[in-house]
């Protein structure tokens, strides 16, 4: 996503979701409700103000978000990221549950790292999940 | 004089029983705190999201914050400013149907607008004013704005 001139870097990512075995799931009717507890620091300094416990991942300004998952099982998490004024380096903990009623299942743990040395330009990296793809990105 | 006596009113619909960190979530207190706690120019995913959803909630956090001669500090004014331009920045998307009404926004910003001195100062909050109520005067259907 166009950070401008700002160091860092944000993403859109789309997740699918599946069942133990892989396949799509859409949920058979019932509205299924991605949420995320997150926590992060910048600069080794915790963030504060973030959500005490899961909000919902949508929907945000970005298009294509929105509160449940489509049809197909799929939800857009965007904007996801950090910029800033300055040079810096962030690691977020964001843990993924999905809302069916008033059940919530835990499907995925990202590890997220966003720096940047240089304004217009930022690195993003992701580990563990098995939900998708990890990403990988520089720009 | 309006904002100190809006901040007791606030404070007197407040529910004694509830406990400190309740009342703060009913507010958004923490995050707000937060936002303003980040350098001017940083924009946190997590945050900004979850202060797009405020609505008239960052006006009610701002007040409780900041004591009445605090907020009409230059810096800590142009922040404030900052924040509400956010919370109504896409009124869709405001979580509580009551915030997307910016009765408390205005008349904090109506409040303020008479009281600064500062030329600049008060254009800007006359400019955050238009565009509050340039943005709440459309409708949302009902819905929450994404897709």
């Amino acid at each position: 996503m166009d950070t401008g001139n700002a160091y860092g870097i944000k993403e859109k990512v789309t997740y699918q979701i599946v069942d133990q075995n892989g396949k799509a799931m859409n949920g058979n009717g019932a509205k299924m409700e991605p949420q995320e507890h997150v926590e992060a620091t910048i600069n080794g300094q915790p963030v504060q103000g973030l959500p005490s416990g899961y909000a919902d991942i949508g929907p945000s300004r970005v298009a294509g978000t929105s509160k449940y998952a489509n049809a197909k099982g799929q939800f857009v998490d965007a904007p996801l990221g950090v910029t800033y004024p300055v040079p810096f380096g962030s690691v977020s903990h964001q843990q993924i549950r999905i809302k069916v009623g008033k059940e919530s299942f835990a499907v995925r743990y990202n590890r997220i790292v966003v720096s940047s040395n240089s304004p217009g330009h930022g690195q993003f990296s992701n580990q563990i999940g098995p939900i998708g793809g990890d990403l990988n990105e520089q720009h | 004089m309006l904002v100190g006596l809006l901040a007791s009113l606030v404070l007197c619909f407040s529910i004694s029983a509830r406990s400190q960190d309740e009342e703060a979530d009913q507010y958004s207190i923490r995050l707000v705190k937060g936002l303003l706690d980040q350098p001017e120019g940083a924009s946190v995913s997590w945050l900004d999201k979850a202060r797009d959803r405020l609505g008239d909630r960052a006006a009610i956090a701002l007040v409780k914050i900041f004591g009445e001669q605090e907020l009409l500090q230059p810096k800590n004014l142009h922040r404030s400013l900052q924040i509400i331009h956010g919370a109504f920045s896409a009124p869709c998307l405001i979580e509580i149907e009551s915030d997307r009404k910016p009765s408390i926004t205005l008349f904090v910003l109506r409040d303020l607008e008479g009281r600064v001195k500062d030329e600049t100062l008060r254009k800007e909050i006359t400019s955050t004013k238009t565009f509050v109520e340039q943005g709440t005067s459309a409708s949302c259907n009902g819905g929450k704005g994404g897709s």
